[in-house]
């Protein structure tokens, strides 16, 4: 992308009424993805009130993180425009670590994941020569693939294995990926700036036009107070930790600073495209703040955010690259945590709009890894470490039962594409380019 | 006309012919009991149940003929009508398989042993229990050699000659409706209560109506003794209260502690499986009830729902 289609850069402020609504587009999607805490309280049977404060609170801790990686204080902060949302890889482990010990052990397990991502932050500038850019393009492509399970799943309305897809599911998110994608093609000014939020509204409105039983999961909404402060079911100061769990947290943790990495990283090719290699500097410092957001929604008892793939996607999709429109979007969750029928709707948005909207954002991830990938001139050993990478971090996704009988800690690395793709990048770039680092330290030698 | 505005155009199409597709749906949705239909988790339970009951409405008041050009277009879905007369269990329809139409099907048993059709009238006359007549049965579909199991709802009807009958559809495979374990479990609970020790022998026979896909009713007392094994286990000695799952959680203690204030409980069971990476769930069901002069709990479980990203 070049620098003069960048529509307002990353310190730039968009005037009030376009940053409002920027703002609120980024805003919208933070929210439409925020479905995972409600499906996490009815995996452990949980009432409709806890389903209400818990999205609540992972809202608000949502839009603290988002705020925070548009600073740039001191080394902590990007100062990209990349929100943080709930994303799906804690999701099984919290899961797991509930059913274990509760909320007290969830938060303390979610905390020390946080404190993990904080302590690489630091390293991450020293691990340069493991990241050029056919490895970041391989990580930030799978950054956006990784989640297609979950976003089809949505486009198909179908949340349960072995259920039906129902032709209205199927039609509404088609008919919103059809008019987001148009919109951002054909549309001009404000349709194609506001593409996201247009697509999601007529989308919505549709889903309740042809399937108006849907209406009746509105009926409940008055009888939720209109303002609130979210209460959770623990003791604050109550937290357990437990040694079992440690290895498999510390790995995902590793895969979410791995996320967020691809995920700043895109941040930083679309904002500075100019940039020839990467700036470790605000990625380190978006690390940070990343880590530090994890940890802050383990105390707070919300499920662990992280940052998003899907509003990188769609910053590169309207071309709004400011960091302010990340602020002000923050500041928007961070408010829509303390309504709770912005809460219970989040809960209740159709699946098929949610998946057309996660897909359109998706499609711009995954497309500017491949743009990185194919940046430089690819010799034979870039061509076996893309190839090769990519390949097998696809078969976790194609034929994932292969993977089911390694051992615990392998089945971690090969439980997605991203983390599996990352390892494999990195390890067969190195090994490829052994004979280079031997010359160079031969070359030292002889000095 | 510009060629620019042609996906406008396609779009507002598309829109429109989803909308009046989607009437005659409107229609019926706005007359079925949504309250009963929001009891099931799986959108082709609702599916099923809709098209049953709009189905026993277009027998009733269209006959058979407008029944047949409806469940026409209900072959995407793959759901067929059967229509039996309750009397002499004569076939009156059946659109999978032509071959039953106007047999007898009396002593018709599937591949368990189970008497479908006594299971059905049972089930149409426990309307508390069980208001839609579920049944569940085993048995190679008209195509295949291999059994599969069959879920059908049922509805009553008037046959045209003014005798009873019923109408039903099924659909095939494993779903995991946690609804399917509640009506079992509520049915048991009612026989044990009005026939005491006798009726064990028949609660774990493969022949009732208990015992479907891999659910079965167990029975333990508060002290953690089982009656009926929940591992299926004869003469086993091991106390429930002490059973604990792969997430050290404790499921039927906290059954137990839960039933002492209330009726009924839901509770989830962890295990892990070697065909999959994740841990898996099953979701249990209990009561408690009284089996001659002591009070037990009576349960059953099934897998709980599994999200398709969620491997």
């Amino acid at each position: 992308m070049e620098k003069n289609e960048i529509l307002y850069s990353q310190n730039q402020v968009p005037p009030i009424g376009k940053l409002i609504f920027l703002s609120l587009q980024q805003a919208v999607l933070i929210l439409t993805t925020s479905i995972l805490p409600a499906i996490f309280i009815k995996e452990i049977s949980g009432d409709i009130g806890l389903s209400i404060s818990f999205v609540s609170v992972t809202l608000i801790v949502s839009g603290i993180g988002s705020i925070l990686q548009g600073f740039k204080i001191k080394g902590f902060g990007s100062g990209y425009l990349c929100p943080n949302v709930c994303g799906p890889s804690y999701f099984s482990l919290s899961l797991q670590a509930f059913w274990m010990g509760g909320f007290p052990l969830m938060r303390g397990m979610v905390i020390f994941a946080g404190i993990i991502e904080m302590a690489l932050a630091p390293m991450v500038k020293y691990l340069r020569n493991l990241f050029p850019p056919v490895v970041v393009g391989v990580v930030v492509a799978n950054v956006g693939i990784s989640i297609i399970p979950l976003i089809f799943a949505n486009f198909c309305g179908s949340p349960y294995s072995s259920d039906i897809m129902l032709w209205q599911d199927v039609t509404t998110a088609i008919f919103t990926l059809m008019l987001i994608t148009s919109l951002n093609i054909w549309g001009k000014g404000n349709f194609k700036l506001f593409c996201l939020l247009i697509g999601i509204t007529v989308g919505w409105l549709l889903y309740l036009l042809i399937i108006p039983s849907e209406n009746l999961n509105y009926v409940g909404l008055p009888g939720i107070p209109l303002l609130a402060i979210p209460k959770m079911p623990f003791n604050f100061f109550e937290l357990h930790f437990s040694w079992g769990l440690m290895f498999p947290f510390l790995i995902i943790s590793l895969c979410g600073s791995l996320k967020t990495f691809g995920n700043l990283v895109a941040a930083q090719k679309i904002t500075t495209p100019e940039l020839t290699e990467i700036d470790m500097k605000p990625i380190a410092g978006g690390l940070w703040a990343d880590g530090f957001t994890t940890s802050l929604s383990g105390l707070m008892g919300a499920m662990a955010v992280d940052t998003s793939s899907g509003n990188v996607g769609l910053a590169a999709a309207t071309k709004a690259v400011s960091r302010w429109i990340g602020i002000v979007a923050g500041v928007m969750v961070l408010v829509a945590g303390f309504f709770p029928r912005i809460s219970l709707l989040i809960s209740i948005i159709p699946p098929p709009v949610v998946g057309a909207a996660l897909t359109f954002a998706i499609v711009f991830m995954v497309i500017t890894g491949f743009q990185e990938i194919f940046s430089v001139k690819l010799d034979q050993k870039k061509i076996a470490v893309v190839g090769l990478s990519m390949i097998f971090s696809l078969c976790t996704q194609f034929v994932p039962e292969l993977f089911a009988y390694l051992p615990k800690s392998l089945q971690i690395i090969f439980s997605n594409s991203l983390t599996s793709s990352t390892v494999l990048a990195i390890l067969l770039y190195q090994f490829f380019h052994l004979d280079n680092a031997y010359a160079l330290i031969s070359k030292k030698v002889r000095l | 006309m510009k060629n620019k505005y042609m996906p406008c155009i396609v779009l507002i199409i598309f829109m429109a012919t989803s909308f009046i597709l989607s009437c005659s749906d409107r229609k019926d949705n706005l007359g079925q009991r949504n309250s009963d239909i929001n009891n099931y988790d799986y959108k082709r339970t609702k599916l099923l149940l809709k098209t049953v009951q709009k189905g026993a409405e277009i027998f009733q008041n269209e006959g058979l003929y407008a029944l047949k050009a409806y469940e026409k277009t209900q072959r995407f879905h793959d759901i067929y009508f059967y229509i039996y007369r309750k009397s002499d269990e004569l076939c009156i329809y059946h659109g999978e398989d032509s071959t039953k139409i106007n047999l007898m099907v009396k002593d018709q048993i599937d591949f368990l042993g189970k008497p479908i059709q006594n299971l059905i009238s049972e089930a149409l006359s426990d309307t508390i229990n069980n208001p839609d007549a579920w049944v569940h049965f085993n048995w190679p579909r008209p195509d295949n050699i291999f059994p599969t199991w069959k879920t059908a709802c049922h509805r009553k009807v008037v046959l045209k000659d003014g005798s009873e009958g019923f109408i039903g559809a099924g659909m095939y495979g494993y779903i995991s409706e946690k609804e399917f374990i509640k009506i079992s479990v509520k049915k048991a609970c009612s026989l044990m209560a009005s026939e005491g020790d006798s009726s064990l022998e028949y609660i774990q026979s493969p022949q009732s109506p208990f015992m479907f896909f891999d659910c079965f009713i167990f029975v333990y007392d508060f002290n953690g003794n089982s009656i009926i094994d929940p591992s299926y286990k004869k003469n086993s000695k091991i106390n429930l209260l002490l059973f604990r799952d792969v997430t050290n959680h404790f499921p039927f203690r906290s059954i137990a502690e839960q039933l002492k204030v209330s009726d009924e409980t839901w509770n989830m069971l962890q295990f892990t499986s070697p065909e999959s990476m994740n841990i898996r769930k099953k979701v249990i069901y209990c009561r408690k009830t009284k089996l001659g002069n002591k009070e037990v709990i009576v349960g059953s479980m099934i897998d709980a729902p599994q999200a398709t990203w969620f491997k």
